[in-house]
């Protein structure tokens, strides 16, 4: 079954198509990498899976529901999660509550002031689970903005999976970050749940290509290539426009 | 229909002063980020200011030019003494020019007291005229009014669109950081912006005081129609302002002419419909 | 959930010491001092309170809060002066009224941040007053509507100054110690979370909009409880207590307190009543004391009397830890 389908999706930002007819089809549990130089509209594709952007045309379907008309946030109660390129965290918290909120954010209760200690527990497990899934347990007391910025990137990752996500949106989870944080981050990708799918966009090949079961290659809004690593590698056009040139610092 | 038309002259002079006070509010805000709480006491301060000059030499232009030139050296003095050490903090500016208002304010009731004042209107423009075409006779001054509303306009646009300085301006609007890369002396463009946007509000002041009266509390109820002009119309843009200014203007006046008691309502009604429907302003750019 | 140690801490100190002080002042002070002094401190207290409360759970500076206070004041004036509506179901339309008001607004502002959201809120404050003046129907005008009486419980008129001081200090410390516990559940979380960072909480699923509609409008029924106490002390309500220069004096209140403290609203308010009251004997300058002292505080204390407070005693904490062998780390 498909996870996550994309057909014939254009965006538009004023006279521009960031997106041009582009489609893309994940199965359940697929690690699926999109590549592409800067401004191809992988950031957009995200942001337009998310629900943050609107498709001029084209349908989304998530599990095989349709969701183009759905907000961001009932696609995020429907499983999905995301992560940003410049990691976002509610900086003022404390790590711990960061997932706290993560959890609650996609199976509630939202809106409570009643604290039942079976649910908490429920959550608070919940959090650490998915805290003790990137290797953060350590810095669960710290507020988020104290975190440096590898560990901001790991705990995003813990808030996009918290409570249960079915497809995550990993948004260059190894920018900016050194030899050692590269490793474990794909360590961290590695090592997550098979039920789980995953799409990441990411620039740095080795890991690209290490995680990958299936890449697409955007190319100024439109898809260039699309398939398992071997058949992009060889596509031509794709060394042409991307590999070869040296784009992927 | 003849109330009609002179309600709709009433608006369109009024929108005239709005429009004055409006864009030098927003043209501080669209380029310093700096929501000027003292805005409307320099208002009022400039309106005083042109009073004292006209009693004392009895000439209108030479008050005009005495309250936007006193008000605009003042204005430069409040951003070049204390908004420049906090630029980008963005609520300790605004309260710095909350606080820099009450003293105005309180140092004018000492001043003045709480009497009413006119400025007299300059000598040519004391009295009506025949609208052409029609049996309407209007204010000559509020003619006059609406004459030096759309040159200022006209003045700006020019200044924004056709000099440099207005490029770096509308740059830095756009892209603030751009701006600062460029290597341009964005420190003095922001005195030049203030000291613009705080004459601007002093003139106005004097216009006003010639069109109606000065009285404690003209202060805030021209910041209120700068902010609802600014709201309605769009932030940072000198089109955003006159549309908004228009409108406000408008409101106003057809609130005053036919439900007087629930005038302000009419704006609030504006503001709350383009809240809902364009937060970002008429012509503001959608974020 | 509260961890209890052995010893009193210096904070649990510092809280019984001020109830106690709270308690005891009024019968040692001078009636002026407390009606004048302690009595406003307290409902001034509340009404700033809901802009601390806003600016610190929800990130959101209001100028809309005297504006909203106002709204309280009038609808229990017009409703136990103008129609004859005994005292309990003048209070109950005042808050309703305030609460109503208050939503509206947050309708208005929730999808406006930062520094657009404080002017909008300006507006709609400004709004009010003049709505207020240019209104004789309802409102009376610049006249406003005066011979307002706080109600008699009993034998006790809270006209008094001990039972008013009693009243507004203990309904001032209910508020205080609601908001503070609603802010430790699920809900005041994710009101946090929306303040830190919006965008990421709708990617968590969380619909931001109604945070910001709720936090508003309860902030607004607090605006409004301070509008009803407000109203009683000053026994009228008028434009004049809603314009430009009142909404500073509250702003006053939560700058001097810190705008990052829901208790330094007492600090602020009490100073702001002192400074006040004896300016104005030796000044009529008053207006300008305020405005060179927000000047001053903004400029060199900025986290404001709260901040000083909350500083001071990292200092101390860290000073015992240093003295403390067995504490890790």
């Amino acid at each position: 079954m498909l996870a996550l389908e994309v057909s014939n999706v254009t965006v538009r930002y004023g006279g521009v198509e960031a997106l041009n007819r582009v489609s893309l089809s994940v199965s359940e549990g697929e690690r699926h990498v999109v590549l592409g130089p800067n401004g191809a509209g992988k950031t957009t594709l995200f942001n337009l899976i998310l629900g943050e952007v609107r498709p001029a045309a084209g349908v989304i379907r998530l599990h095989g529901e349709d969701v183009t008309r759905r907000s961001v946030v009932q696609r995020v109660r429907r499983g999905l999660g995301r992560t940003y390129q410049q990691p976002e965290v509610l900086a003022r918290l404390r790590v711990e509550d960061n997932l706290i909120l993560a959890v609650r954010g996609r199976i509630g209760p939202r809106f409570t002031v009643f604290s039942k200690r079976e649910r908490d527990r429920d959550t608070r497990k919940r959090a650490f689970a998915a805290l003790n899934a990137v290797a953060l347990g350590g810095v669960a007391e710290r507020r988020a903005h104290e975190l440096a910025h590898g560990q901001a990137k790991q705990l995003e990752i813990a808030m996009a999976l918290a409570g249960g996500a079915r497809v995550v949106l990993l948004d260059e989870p190894a920018s900016g970050l050194s030899a050692g944080e590269r490793k474990q981050i794909t360590a961290v990708i590695d090592g997550l749940d098979r039920s789980v799918t995953v799409i990441v966009i990411e620039h740095d090949m080795d890991i690209a290509f290490h995680i990958a079961d299936r890449l697409t290659v955007l190319h100024q809004g439109r898809v260039l290539a699309c398939g398992d690593p071997e058949r992009v590698r060889a596509a031509a056009e794709v060394r042409e426009a991307y590999l070869g040139s040296g784009l992927d610092g | 229909m003849e109330e009609f038309a002179l309600t709709t002259l009433n608006g369109v002079a009024m929108a005239a002063l709005y429009f004055l006070v409006a864009a030098g509010f927003s043209l501080i805000f669209g380029v310093m980020r700096i929501v000027n709480m003292a805005h409307g006491s320099l208002f009022l301060l400039g309106g005083y200011l042109g009073w004292s000059v006209a009693a004392l030499t009895h000439s209108w232009l030479l008050a005009i030019v005495a309250a936007g030139a006193a008000t605009a050296a003042l204005g430069l003095m409040l951003q070049q003494g204390l908004l420049r050490h906090y630029q980008g903090q963005e609520l300790t500016e605004a309260l710095i020019t909350i606080a820099v208002s009450i003293v105005i304010a309180d140092l004018l009731v000492a001043t003045y007291g709480g009497l009413s004042y006119q400025i007299p209107a300059p000598v040519p423009l004391g009295h009506s005229i025949r609208i052409p075409g029609t049996a309407l006779r209007y204010s000559s001054y509020s003619l006059a009014l609406i004459g030096v509303a759309l040159a200022t306009g006209l003045a700006l646009w020019l200044f924004l669109e056709r000099t440099i300085w207005g490029v770096v301006l509308r740059a830095g609007i756009d892209d603030r950081q751009m701006v600062a890369v460029l290597g341009l002396n964005i420190q003095r463009i922001f005195a030049l912006v203030f000291a613009i946007g705080a004459g601007l509000a002093g003139m106005a002041g004097v216009l006003d005081g010639t069109l109606l009266s000065l009285v404690p509390g003209v202060d805030s109820s021209y910041l209120v129609a700068a902010l609802a002009a600014v709201i309605v119309g769009g932030m940072g843009s000198l089109e955003g302002s006159a549309v908004g200014a228009l409108v406000v203007g408008m409101a106003t006046e057809f609130g005053i002419g036919y439900f007087p008691s629930y005038a302000e309502a009419l704006t609030f009604a504006v503001m709350a419909v383009v809240l809902v429907v364009r937060p970002t302003g008429l012509l503001g750019k959608a974020r | 959930m509260i961890a209890f140690h052995g010893a009193p801490s210096g904070r649990s100190l510092a809280w019984c010491s001020t109830l106690l002080a709270a308690i005891v002042l009024p019968f040692l002070a001078s009636s002026f001092v407390t009606q004048d002094i302690l009595a406003l401190a307290a409902w001034s207290a509340i009404v700033a309170m809901s802009m601390v409360f806003l600016s610190k759970y929800g990130g959101m500076i209001s100028f809309a809060q005297v504006g909203i206070y106002g709204v309280g004041s009038y609808s229990f004036a017009i409703l136990a002066v103008g129609h004859g509506v005994p005292w309990y179901g003048a209070v109950a339309g005042a808050l309703v009224a305030a609460t109503l008001c208050a939503l509206l607004f947050a309708l208005l502002v929730a999808r406006t941040y930062g520094i657009y959201f404080l002017m909008v809120t300006l507006a709609l404050g400004l709004v009010v007053y003049f709505l207020t003046i240019s209104n004789y129907g309802l409102t009376h005008g610049s006249g406003g509507i005066p011979g307002v009486n706080p109600p008699h419980l009993g034998s006790i008129s809270l006209a008094q100054p001990i039972p008013e001081y009693f009243l507004d200090s203990s309904v001032a410390f209910a508020v205080l110690l609601g908001l503070t516990l609603l802010m430790r559940t699920q809900f005041g979380l994710a009101l946090q979370g929306c303040r830190d960072n919006p965008r990421k909480m709708r990617a968590m699923g969380y619909s931001v909009m109604s945070y910001r509609v709720i936090a508003f409008t309860l902030a607004g029924s607090i605006a409004g409880i301070g509008g009803v106490l407000g109203v009683w002390y000053n026994g009228i309500i008028a434009p004049s207590y809603l314009d430009l220069t009142r909404i500073i004096d509250f702003l006053a209140i939560a700058v001097i307190g810190g705008m990052e403290s829901l208790e330094g609203t007492f600090a602020g308010a009490i100073i702001y009543a002192i400074v006040t009251t004896y300016a104005s004997s030796f000044t009529d300058r008053y207006n300008t004391v305020i405005g060179l002292v927000l000047l001053a505080i903004v400029m060199f204390a900025p986290g404001g009397v709260g901040g000083l407070v909350s500083r001071v005693g990292a200092r101390l904490a860290l000073a015992k830890a240093q003295l403390t062998p067995a504490s890790t780390e």
